[in-house]
């Protein structure tokens, strides 16, 4: 226990002053592994390699690169405005319309990404324009698409689930059609925290005008290709017609072709410099789960997951209790590291303690989901709200912060309703 | 005129290790697709696609790793990381790239080593026979050419790394 | 002198290898060294299941579990037990016949290299599983199909039938055959088929007495770790382990496959006999890997058909007493 906890302070010390956190990770996990194992360097440089090699040449995890593809290839065919308007035809004319309609537009370009952050920078870029010409307040049109994109890794594909499936040994397809009510919950109460919003002060966002038949329904039609990619992607996976890592390549292949066929692709270096988008994204991506799992390991080897165990028995939590106590910790360990690297930490150091008290592993993969989506959008380290500011920059950081506030609630009702009724999250799995 | 050539160096190794991570998503993503097709539309599968694949992953993770290293900048996460770098900018800026440094050299060992092992006894991986070997050599070769743009580019870099 | 093995569990935490295999193991080793080597089994695996007698020699852990399957260039002596057709229904009196065959004939090759060979055990012998209402009865039925495999000579044989094969570690055929990508598979035992809880897409299982395929495991310790141990201790733990530490973990095997047969048969599961003539075809196709092995083997200076053989009549004695 003292070691892990050491190993912890560490790993915080050093990324506090500055250095990259997926190295500060890795060096702490190896350094600590040879000190469990008496000052065995042999040992802990070999544990590093076969984690490393192992995570990278992951078939399983091959879903990243792919699905990260597959949302920019989306994004590159131009059907991010397509979205908004099309979920402005339906709701754009309502007061808080604008604001409405991005929840719904979030929601959509969620369908074929798996990053927050992808789904609020793009969201951004669209929404907020409009936004600003209604005169919306900057504090909800900027909270608004910060949290919209959280909807990103919840609404599947989902990147953080892949990355849970791999560390809790869960099936990503599950997972997946796991996630789709919880998204759809969110997208309630989300748009239900515009709502209120506007209807306590009118003025923060004004309605839109109305749009013609004629464009409503062009809207519409535009957006048809993401309902495809979507179904025939999760459909797949829900029927059993191919695995994550197939839905993956059909989809980023898909997006691809829809991408030329928009026009999106024009040339053969705006198709490279797609794919290096995504190579970048994926690389990042894995330099952080190379560091975390060497930790992860170390941690591991301290006994500190047996220790947890004996303390949650002693303690008597009980399964929801125990789930708390954990939420209560990512939101603690969320002002430190980012979304991937928490979900690394702490779903290993937890495993033994979760089986034993039989807690439903993909009802809590859920639950990690929506405590990482609180992290996104809360201080200190907000990813989401950071994206939506350097898009913005204009807008002070401490504004988008007191925007996304209506939003943090929302997640914590969802969160309480999925803690409370797992059945949210785990309904549609059964039919599976 | 040293400068001027190491940028050369840089822009040559950066645009090959983009090249080949590029190429190895593309194909990981057109096979998976071609599988998939070639299972339902003429029940033949591609014998041995996923191994493929976690052959591809290799050269996708690795060579894009050593391309972000030379080109990406660090994105500040802790209020501490914001004051230390405001107060003492050049020594954030080298303690970061020597900390950088050690770790992606002992990466370097670790990855040459797991190479020369597997080459030493021979295995192969059970579905196409391919040679263990590969893995960490494709993943120990591309770095090294990180580490070396590492070395180079880092210094060239005048801009506060925090952009 | 007090010595801890860490001994690795590849398998998922909650598996019964992690939870009462090792236990046993530790306290066997703990009760005959009097408390002075204790057994230590980490919360979650260290390394992947193909990477476990790497881990052991290079010092990950000091000792660990391994798949047969993933020894094959490292131990290719004790790949016999999972030739095609040399495999048995049960797994008691194999891993016995095993542990015995391979200390008479291959233990003093010292193949383990870097590592000490502590025990070996067998699975049930595996089966020939149909998704579909149809059994698979024939050569020809298995060619129609598309056969998730136990991946090694099993898939080889399979696809030679003229079948398309996918092949790949027993968790990605959770994925394929719960999903009906494949329309049958081969080699894991009924045990298995529970445990990855596909009892409900598996419509009939052909049974032969000669298995297609038997995975074998081996455990073993590092050198250095044993060499830690105080000599009189090492003797205390061969002579506590030995054949009966083989036979207890066979025992418990057959119990989990009984109660895994009867769920199979409470599901409506379709047992039926294979034809002498499909056996006959098949073990055709299996013969030149048999051959193959037993050509290896005398590069070795080993008469690899008399170990076959011993392995078999050993077998058979014990199934005699
Ligand atoms: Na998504
Ligand atoms: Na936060």
């Amino acid at each position: 226990m003292a070691e892990a906890l050491l190993g912890f302070a560490a790993v915080l010390l050093l990324s506090f002053i500055g250095l990259p956190l997926a190295f500060v990770t890795l060096v702490v996990g190896l350094v600590g592994f040879a000190w469990l194992r008496g000052w065995n360097w042999s040992g802990a440089l070999a544990m590093t390699g076969q984690q490393v090699m192992e995570a990278a040449a992951s078939y399983g995890l091959s879903v990243i690169p792919l699905f990260i593809l597959m949302g920019i290839f989306i994004h590159r065919s131009n059907i991010s405005e397509d979205l908004f308007n099309a979920a402005y035809a339906a709701v754009g004319r309502r007061r808080g319309g604008l604001a409405q309609a991005s929840v719904l537009a979030c929601a959509g370009f969620s369908a074929v990404s798996g990053s927050s952050l992808a789904t609020a920078a793009t969201m951004t870029k669209v929404a907020m324009p409009h936004m600003r010409r209604y005169r919306y307040d900057d504090r909800l049109s900027s909270g608004v698409v910060a949290a919209g994109g959280t909807l990103g890794i919840m609404i599947p594909p989902s990147v953080p689930l892949v990355v849970y499936g791999l560390v809790a040994e869960q099936d990503i397809g599950k997972l997946f059609i796991a996630g789709t009510l919880p998204g759809l919950l969110l997208v309630l109460l989300f748009m239900g925290a515009v709502w209120l919003t506007v209807w306590r002060n009118p003025q923060l966002g004004p309605a839109g005008k109305p749009l013609s038949a004629a464009e409503r329904n062009l809207a519409l039609i535009r957006v048809w290709p993401i309902l495809l990619l979507f179904i025939v992607v999760l459909g797949g996976i829900y029927l059993g017609v191919f695995t994550p890592t197939e839905a993956a390549g059909i989809g980023a292949t898909g997006a691809g072709l829809f991408a030329l066929w928009r026009g999106g692709i024009r040339t053969f270096g705006a198709l490279a410099e797609m794919l290096l988008e995504a190579v970048k994204t994926t690389a990042i991506l894995f330099a952080v789960i190379f560091g975390t799992l060497v930790f992860a390991n170390f941690i591991n080897l301290s006994g500190l997951p047996y220790d947890l165990l004996d303390l949650v028995e002693m303690l008597e939590l009980g399964p929801l209790g125990l789930v708390l106590a954990i939420c209560v910790i990512c939101v603690l360990l969320g002002m430190v590291f980012e979304t991937i690297g928490l979900l690394l930490l702490i779903v290993p150091v937890f495993l033994p303690t979760l089986y034993g008290l039989g807690v439903d592993m993909i009802w809590f993969g859920i639950v990690m989901v929506v405590v990482i989506e609180l992290g996104l959008i809360t201080p200190p380290i907000g990813m989401n709200v950071f994206t939506v500011k350097s898009v913005m920059p204009d807008i002070a950081l401490s504004r988008i912060f007191r925007g996304v506030l209506p939003f943090v609630a929302a997640d914590l009702v969802a969160l309480a309703l999925i803690l409370l009724f797992p059945v949210i999250a785990t309904g549609l799995v059964a039919f599976m | 005129m040293r400068r001027q050539a190491g940028s050369y160096l840089v822009a040559a190794v950066s645009k090959l290790l983009a090249t080949l991570a590029c190429g190895a998503l593309f194909v990981m993503a057109v096979l998976t697709f071609i599988d998939v097709i070639g299972r339902y539309g003429f029940n033949n599968s591609i014998f041995g696609a996923s191994e493929l694949v976690e052959l591809l992953m290799v050269a996708v993770v690795f060579a894009g790793f050593a391309f972000v290293t030379a080109t990406d900048q660090h994105i500040c996460v802790t209020f501490f990381d914001h004051l230390l770098t405001e107060r003492a900018p050049a020594l954030m800026r080298w303690s970061r790239f020597l900390f950088s440094l050690v770790v992606y050299a002992l990466l370097l060992y670790i990855l040459w080593d797991m190479a020369l092992d597997a080459l030493a006894n021979a295995r192969t991986t059970i579905v196409l026979a391919l040679p263990i070997w590969l893995f960490p050599g494709i993943a120990a070769a591309l770095s090294s050419l990180g580490f070396i743009l590492f070395l180079l580019s880092y210094p060239l870099r005048e801009d506060d790394p925090h952009g | 002198a007090r010595e801890t093995i860490l001994f690795n569990c590849f398998f998922p935490p909650q598996h019964y290898v992690c939870k009462d295999f090792l236990p046993e193991l530790g306290e066997r080793i703990e009760t005959a060294t009097e408390g002075r080597v204790k057994l230590r089994v980490p919360p979650k695996s260290l390394a992947a299941p193909p990477d476990q007698y790497d881990g052991v020699v290079n010092g990950v852990m000091d000792g660990a579990v391994q798949f047969n399957g993933f020894l094959r260039s490292q131990v290719p002596g004790v790949q016999f037990s999972m030739l095609p057709f040399l495999g048995h229904a049960d797994s008691e009196m194999t891993s016995v016949a095993l542990w015995e065959t391979y200390q008479e004939h291959l233990a003093e090759k010292d193949e383990y290299g870097e590592t000490v060979l502590l025990a070996l055990f067998a699975l049930n012998g595996g089966d020939i599983f149909s998704v579909t209402d149809t059994p698979i009865t024939s050569i020809a039925d298995l060619a129609e199909r598309k056969i998730w495999s136990v991946p090694g000579v099993t898939a080889n044989v399979i696809a030679e039938t003229g079948s398309s094969v996918v092949s790949g570690p027993a968790v990605q055929m959770l994925e394929l055959v719960s999903k009906g990508v494949v329309d049958g598979h081969v080699g894991v035992p009924q045990s298995e088929v529970t445990q990855y809880k596909l009892t409900d897409y598996t419509k009939s299982a052909t049974i032969f007495d000669e298995k297609i395929f038997q995975a074998t495991f081996s455990f073993f310790v590092s050198k250095q770790k044993w060499d830690a141990i105080s000599e009189t201790d090492r003797d205390a733990i061969r002579a506590a382990l030995g054949s009966d530490f083989v036979r207890w973990m066979g025992a418990e095997q057959d119990r989990i496959f009984e109660a895994a047969h009867a769920e199979m048969v409470e599901a409506g599961v379709e047992f039926v006999d294979g034809s002498p003539a499909f056996l006959a075809e098949l073990k055709a196709l299996g013969e030149p890997r048999v051959a193959e092995w037993v050509a290896q083997m005398d590069g070795m200076g080993i008469d690899g058909q008399a170990v076959i053989d011993d392995f078999e009549a050993r077998y058979q004695a014990n199934v005699g007493q």
